[in-house]
């Protein structure tokens, strides 16, 4: 091409800009459109909030039934919570859900930790990050003992 | 040399078979790209049809999925070996689309004007991880529940659309008795038909590309493409037949979604290099949560994939590294993570 074409220019140059724009205009509009009708879609897939139970203590079993420096994994409504009994005879209880992905974490007794099978993610009794990328301690619930019987207390 | 005329043709297969038959390929890169779509067709067509079979026997809800599972295998004719040919057939299936995109890359099929090609290629890559994964959690056993578990907190770490995503999926922010009907209609229905849409794309690309008149280093399409890509469609045939046979795939017990704990499971082996960089992060990067800023820069490499036509507008070098390092890197994290 020469420099004499490139300053001339083409005859057709205004309707082609306004073709370009209108091209636009109807592009935009339609993909308005589409996306309006799209956040219904979104909002009847998206089920709703369940209303969540208050505070209450669930029985998680009788305290000679845990052995020393030992845990276990209860289910409450859906969640599952780490029963812990101390060494010293102390109970603690946390959600058993890793605070890195959300796997269900256990108990390792020869170790004093509680342990993420997915990416190693490690706890010490007190739930706070020993090691692994969990960016947080586990969510500690308190623990109620009356008459010999373990109480997890959630809300 | 002048097209057929196809309005003499009474009919129309006649006319397309014609056209078809004109049609030259050369004997590189053509003759192995119709190979591999041949091998990639051959597998969709298992995957289909063994995959209707399966949905006559499953029940989507958490109580019976397992259950519906379990029959198929141990009580309905040919059910081991149907379920066993959808599950190499999906495995099958994402090393040959993958070997192509990695193909494309090599032979730097992204440029014009194969780059509509190359986006639905990357995109059907991703769809084929997407059917495997989907699929892997339908029978709902303990791997179901803990990968669904892991997958939907793994999607809800994207920014901004993350939550949306994970509540769309599961219907709920844990597993439950929504979520199956909803993974079922991703892998029966919505993944299969963004494939479909690629597909198209795909054939209209070859369409546009075709025909290429017969020359020194070519050879035609119908009969001698298609005589190499059927001979090569019964040896995979044959071979993916046997491996069903003499591997069925395991199928675990199903569990409480509270209880399931992932100890002494392994993530499927086409995620396998998520979960070692998620394993090695720290807990945090760049003052955010490890995983968040891993699962944005995983999505994103894939979408820089797919969209790299757009960004290779200057016909350079690098571009093509940036490609190859791309993929290196996955192949390699995955063979990496298999071998740890």
């Amino acid at each position: 091409m020469t420099d004499d074409a490139r300053t001339v220019p083409a005859p057709d140059a205004t309707p082609m800009a306004r073709r370009t724009l209108l091209d636009l205009a109807v592009g935009a509009t339609a993909s308005g459109v589409g996306l309006l009708a799209l956040l219904p879609a979104v909002r009847f897939a998206t089920p709703p909030a369940q209303p969540t139970p208050g505070a209450r203590g669930s029985v998680v079993g009788r305290r000679e039934e845990f052995g020393e420096n030992s845990a276990r994994v209860v289910n409450l409504d859906g969640e599952p919570v780490l029963v812990l009994a101390l060494p010293g005879g102390d109970f603690r209880a946390f959600v058993a859900r890793c605070t890195h992905l959300g796997c269900v974490v256990s108990y390792n007794p020869a170790r004093e930790q509680i342990e993420c099978p997915c990416h190693g993610g490690r706890f010490g009794c007190d739930g706070r990050v020993l090691a692994g990328p969990p960016p947080s301690s586990l969510r500690e619930l308190p623990v109620v003992v009356r008459r010999d019987e373990v109480m997890v207390v959630r809300g | 040399m002048e097209p057929p005329d196809e309005a003499a043709d009474p009919t129309p297969i006649r006319a397309l078979l014609r056209r078809l038959a004109g049609v030259h390929v050369s004997r590189g890169d053509g003759l192995t790209f119709v190979l591999l779509a041949a091998v990639a067709m051959l597998l969709m067509a298992v995957e289909a049809l063994t995959g209707v079979l399966l949905a006559l026997y499953y029940r989507p809800t958490t109580a019976d999925a397992n259950d519906s599972v379990r029959f198929v295998v141990t009580e309905v004719e040919y059910g081991g070996l149907v379920r066993s040919l959808h599950y190499w057939g999906a495995q099958s299936l994402i090393v040959v689309i993958g070997a192509t995109v990695a193909w494309a890359a090599l032979r730097r099929a992204y440029r014009a004007p194969h780059a509509l090609a190359w986006i639905s290629g990357v995109a059907l890559a991703v769809l084929a991880v997407a059917e495997a994964f989907t699929g892997s959690l339908l029978p709902w056993s303990h791997r179901s529940v803990v990968d669904a578990q892991l997958s939907s907190s793994l999607a809800a770490q994207l920014p901004l659309v993350g939550p949306l995503l994970r509540g769309l999926m599961l219907g709920g922010s844990q597993p439950n008795d929504l979520s199956l009907v909803r993974i079922l209609g991703l892998h029966a229905g919505v993944l299969p038909m963004v494939a479909s849409i690629c597909i198209g794309a795909l054939c209209l690309h070859a369409a546009g590309c075709a025909p290429r008149h017969p020359s020194a280093g070519s050879l035609s399409l119908s009969p001698h493409a298609a005589l190499r890509a059927a001979a090569l469609g019964a040896v995979v045939a044959i071979a993916l037949l046997a491996l069903s046979s003499l591997l069925p795939p395991h199928l675990g017990a199903s569990a409480e979604v509270a209880r399931a704990s992932a100890a002494g499971l392994r993530p499927s082996w086409y995620l396998a290099f998520v979960h070692q960089m998620l394993s090695a992060a720290p807990p945090k990067m760049i003052g955010l949560p490890s995983a968040r800023v891993l699962v944005t820069a995983v999505a994103l490499g894939v979408a820089t994939l797919a969209l790299f036509p757009l960004f290779d507008r200057r016909a350079s070098r690098a571009g093509q590294v940036a490609v190859l390092v791309t993929l290196a890197a996955i192949v390699g994290g995955t063979i990496r993570a298999l071998l740890h």
